[in-house]
């Protein structure tokens, strides 16, 4: 077939022939354009999820200046009930009060050393100040002693406590009082 | 007359060729059939280009469409951004605050209280036990204790007393096991001598 009897059989048939090329071409166009769709719902998903988290902070936010307030309030109250270890005069001070206030006697207080942090242990916010405290006394002052060191000024944390006879020479082995040796930390900084 | 039904067999004879020649050119010839040729080729072409094109405007729609909800979320993230960030922030300074309470309350805690404990040891002492010593150490308290009396009957209210420790409802919020662990003559004052050892609730055993 010539290029002229090709004209001619166009030409007898315009209508299919012109809706062949158009097929031709809404094919191509549909072939080509194929992954446009897939590609825009792809993004809106990725948008519709970014769209949901924001909107989730801002739900979730609704009262959360509020609680701020109410968390940065209770750590001033914290801050000021902590211990310095390096206020050693005015940590002592704080067990002599104790004495005073138990009527008991004190016979043994020592403010220990706080143990570096390990290489690679998780960072804290405190760092407790331990001391070691042996008391003379009777049953109840004894207990009156752990009450106010466990409900004191200062957060403190027993660690061990020995509650017994306290028998000195010379008495033939008869009890005078009780003795009451503490090992205790209290919440502290540097 | 039946012969004259009977067909004919194929091989009755030879082919006659057409008595005069075929001068016709077929394809200049009108189509003379009802319906013509032409207007099936047109007729499917036609529908061929309407379902493409169908196709391809439902598809240029749906895309539309898409873009139009992708206009609508880029505009509802532009609109959150802010203060979503200013709430991430803020939530970031709140979990630095209630870091440090959670953790002086993992100080606090970590270990019980102790005065309520020797309350409540004083308050249900029987009246045949006195108290020698205390000992709370990090696994648990070891209590010893004086048994007035003879020694025959002293053993059974060593007993007595374990199983009312272990029955007492306030004890136990604190201990998890209790244990006799000792129980032994005193020379000098012919009296048993009790050792109870008090282990703390989620403490391991050595």
């Amino acid at each position: 077939m010539t290029t002229q009897e090709l004209i001619a059989l166009i030409k007898k048939n315009p209508i299919s022939f012109g809706c062949g090329a158009l097929c031709v071409i809404l094919i191509a166009v549909l072939y080509f354009g194929s992954d446009t769709v897939d590609d825009a719902k792809a993004q809106l998903d990725k948008l519709s999820t970014e769209g949901a988290r924001l909107s989730a902070n801002i739900e979730y936010s609704a009262r959360l200046a509020e609680q701020y307030k109410t968390v940065s309030t209770a750590n001033t109250i914290i801050d000021s009930r902590l211990v310095r270890a390096s206020q050693l005069a005015q940590n002592l001070q704080y067990f002599y009060k104790l004495e005073s206030d138990t009527s008991t006697k004190l016979t043994g207080l020592t403010q220990m050393q706080s143990a570096l942090p390990k290489k690679g242990a998780p960072t804290t916010n405190f760092t407790p100040v331990g001391f070691s405290i042996v008391v003379d006394c009777d049953y109840a002052k004894a207990l009156d002693v752990l009450h106010r060191l466990e409900d004191g000024e200062h957060y403190c944390r027993i660690l061990d406590c020995n509650l017994s006879p306290k028998v000195s020479e010379g008495t033939g082995g008869v009890a005078q009082g009780m003795g009451l040796a503490v090992t205790l930390e209290l919440e502290g900084q540097p | 007359m039946a012969s004259l039904l009977k067909k004919k067999a194929d091989n009755a004879g030879p082919v006659v060729p057409p008595w005069h020649p075929d001068l016709r050119i077929v394809d200049l010839l009108p189509d003379t059939k009802v319906v013509r040729t032409a207007f099936f080729v047109n007729g499917i072409a036609i529908l061929g280009a309407v379902v493409l094109a169908l196709l391809v405007v439902h598809r240029e729609w749906e895309l539309h469409v898409v873009n139009g909800q992708i206009a609508d979320a880029q505009k509802q993230i532009d609109r959150d951004k802010r203060p979503s960030a200013q709430a991430v922030q803020l939530f970031g300074k709140f979990k630095q605050e209630e870091s440090r309470i959670r953790e002086l309350n993992e100080f606090v805690s970590s270990r019980p209280n102790l005065s309520p404990i020797i309350l409540r040891i004083a308050e249900t002492l029987p009246a045949k036990l006195a108290l020698r010593s205390l000992d709370f150490g990090p696994a648990g308290l070891t209590l010893k204790a004086i048994i007035r009396g003879a020694p025959d009957q002293a053993s059974g209210d060593a007993s007595a007393y374990l199983d009312q420790v272990k029955a007492d409802p306030e004890l136990t919020k604190y201990f998890d096991e209790m244990a006799l662990n000792s129980l032994s003559r005193d020379p000098a004052t012919n009296r048993l001598t009790v050792e109870l050892f008090l282990k703390f609730k989620g403490v391991k055993k050595s």
